[in-house]
């Protein structure tokens, strides 16, 4: 039995080149999605503030968080894709190729991918409780730590290792604010600690 | 190490990294506008209809006011509302809504679960006070404000726990807000036009008059139908000088076409405050208020609401 596992894990594995990418971009994904449903409350508060709510209120604010969520979508595939296949970055690559964007990509990635793996977490919690009562929560941190290692860690290497070289070191700047907004959103909202102290 | 044992050991952990793609995957397609964007894609090509709500779903509370809207249907035909509200409110509004939104839930349950606050009970006895107790722990951990109130730890729900509170819980609360309102005119006065389909006097076109015209001369006192917040105060061509009050658990108030507005965005207001002094500014035919009530994304016939007495 353990043998046929084996075997089957082994199969399995050689497939994954086609589609572990698309368990690494999900989990971002799910991250970018619980920041964005903050960002739509953000953009009403500060629509509210300005006074440029009408009476009638808005949907501006989820618009806003829609097209930024399938902006922020497409960004994520494009740098995933580019990254496929490259290797584990070292120090002096790093530095060779420093830029705004070798800053922002971790600076992404790793609240965005954690509020992700926290998304999958409950969720795994969530379907097991109704079986296994209480244990369901141990279950879903099992589950979330899972995740961040076989899909957050293992990518954030290859995309910081897939760094192109930068032509100017504020390559990447155009696209800091955001990305760099909306992992703040996944980092405070989206991560189970901050209740810690 | 050999060359096999590097082969083997890359492929490790194959059908761990597989079960987690479909659970990471399956999250994406079924919870997230992107989700939704590829399913409308997929069926587009294989020219099928979409099955998925709008994009912006994604970010709105789903669809929970039908428990409500039977319950505004029921007051409207059996005029439920009480004719005169007690000095100092209801003694518990919500207690009234929940006969009406929950009329199968027994009194004896919401009164087991009831530890002072209404939205917990109802939420218990929707629910269950496990799937609370878990949310309430997760929205603490996340550093939420207050987690043991339902909107703060709603997202921290399963998603149809959430849509089973949405329905009844929030439906509830947002009932004994309107129970408990009062007419926004205290002098006599005749409704020019009232919710429903009408052709826009001044446009012509034929569309939801999202409110009612309450005729009033200029300067007439206009006053916060319930206790709220001010959300939002301003002047555009189409409504004139306007007030919008949030009254909490998604109940809002506007009152537009004003003369003057005599409050600021953020102000607290208490129920029968004096607001504003109604006018003529906006696209309006003549001197009146447009006084619109809205429970989430969506307009509610206030009419039924009044009391016989106002």
């Amino acid at each position: 039995m353990i043998r046929l596992l084996s075997t089957l894990d082994q199969a399995v594995g050689a497939t994954r080149p086609g589609w572990r990418w698309l368990g690494e971009m999900s989990l971002v994904l799910l991250g970018v999605h619980l920041a964005a449903d903050r960002v739509d409350d953000a953009v009403l508060r500060g629509l509210s503030a300005a006074g440029w709510l009408g009476p009638d209120g808005s949907p501006a604010g989820a618009w806003i968080a829609l097209g930024l969520e399938l902006l922020v979508a497409t960004r994520v595939a494009w740098v995933l894709l580019l990254s496929a296949g490259a290797d584990a970055p070292t120090w002096q690559s790093y530095k060779q190729h420093f830029s705004v964007e070798s800053v922002v990509r971790p600076l992404f990635w790793v609240p965005t991918s954690a509020a992700g793996a926290w998304v999958l977490g409950m969720a795994i919690e969530d379907a097991t409780a109704p079986y296994i009562g209480a244990g369901a929560f141990w279950l879903g941190l099992l589950g979330a730590g899972l995740a961040v290692w076989r899909l957050g860690w293992t990518p954030l290497r290859r995309l910081i290792g897939g760094l192109l070289p930068p032509k100017h070191r504020t390559d990447g700047i155009a696209w800091a604010p955001l990305l760099l907004g909306i992992a703040g959103f996944a980092a405070w909202y989206g991560l189970p600690i901050w209740g810690l102290w | 190490m050999s060359q096999l044992d590097t082969v083997r050991r890359a492929r490790r952990f194959g059908l761990l990294d597989l079960m987690l793609v479909v659970l990471a995957s399956g999250s994406v397609w079924l919870r997230t506008p992107v989700g939704a964007s590829m399913d409308f894609a997929v069926r587009w090509g294989l020219g099928a209809e979409a099955s998925r709500p709008v994009l912006t779903a994604y970010f709105e509370v789903p669809e929970r006011k039908q428990a409500l809207a039977k319950a505004l249907e029921t007051l409207s035909e059996t005029t439920h509302v009480p004719s005169e509200v007690p000095e100092g409110g209801f003694p518990q509004p919500w207690r009234t809504a929940a006969a009406l939104v929950l009329p199968d839930i027994p009194a004896a349950d919401l009164d087991a679960a009831y530890g002072g606050d209404p939205g917990s009970a109802l939420e218990a006895v929707s629910i269950g006070p496990e799937l609370t107790a878990r949310a309430v722990t997760r929205a603490r951990a996340a550093g939420i404000p207050n987690p043991e109130h339902y909107s703060a730890h709603r997202a921290f729900l399963p998603a149809a726990a959430a849509r089973k509170a949405d329905a009844e819980v929030e439906a509830t609360l947002a009932l004994a807000k309107l129970l408990e309102m009062q007419w926004p005119v205290t002098t006599e006065h005749r409704i020019s036009s009232g919710y429903g389909m009408r052709t826009h006097p001044v446009t012509g076109v034929h569309k939801l008059h999202n409110g009612v015209d309450l005729a009033v001369p200029v300067g007439t006192d206009i006053v916060a139908v319930q206790s709220g917040r001010v959300a939002a105060i301003g002047e555009d061509n189409a409504n004139g000088r306007f007030v919008v009050i949030d009254h909490g658990s998604k109940v809002r108030t506007s009152y537009c076409h004003l003369d003057e507005q005599l409050v600021k965005r953020g102000d607290t207001v208490s129920r029968g405050a004096k607001i504003a002094l109604s006018g003529n500014t906006g696209r309006s035919t003549g001197p009146h208020l447009h006084f619109t009530l809205r429970v989430g994304k969506r307009t509610v016939d206030p009419l039924p609401l009044r009391r016989p007495t106002e």
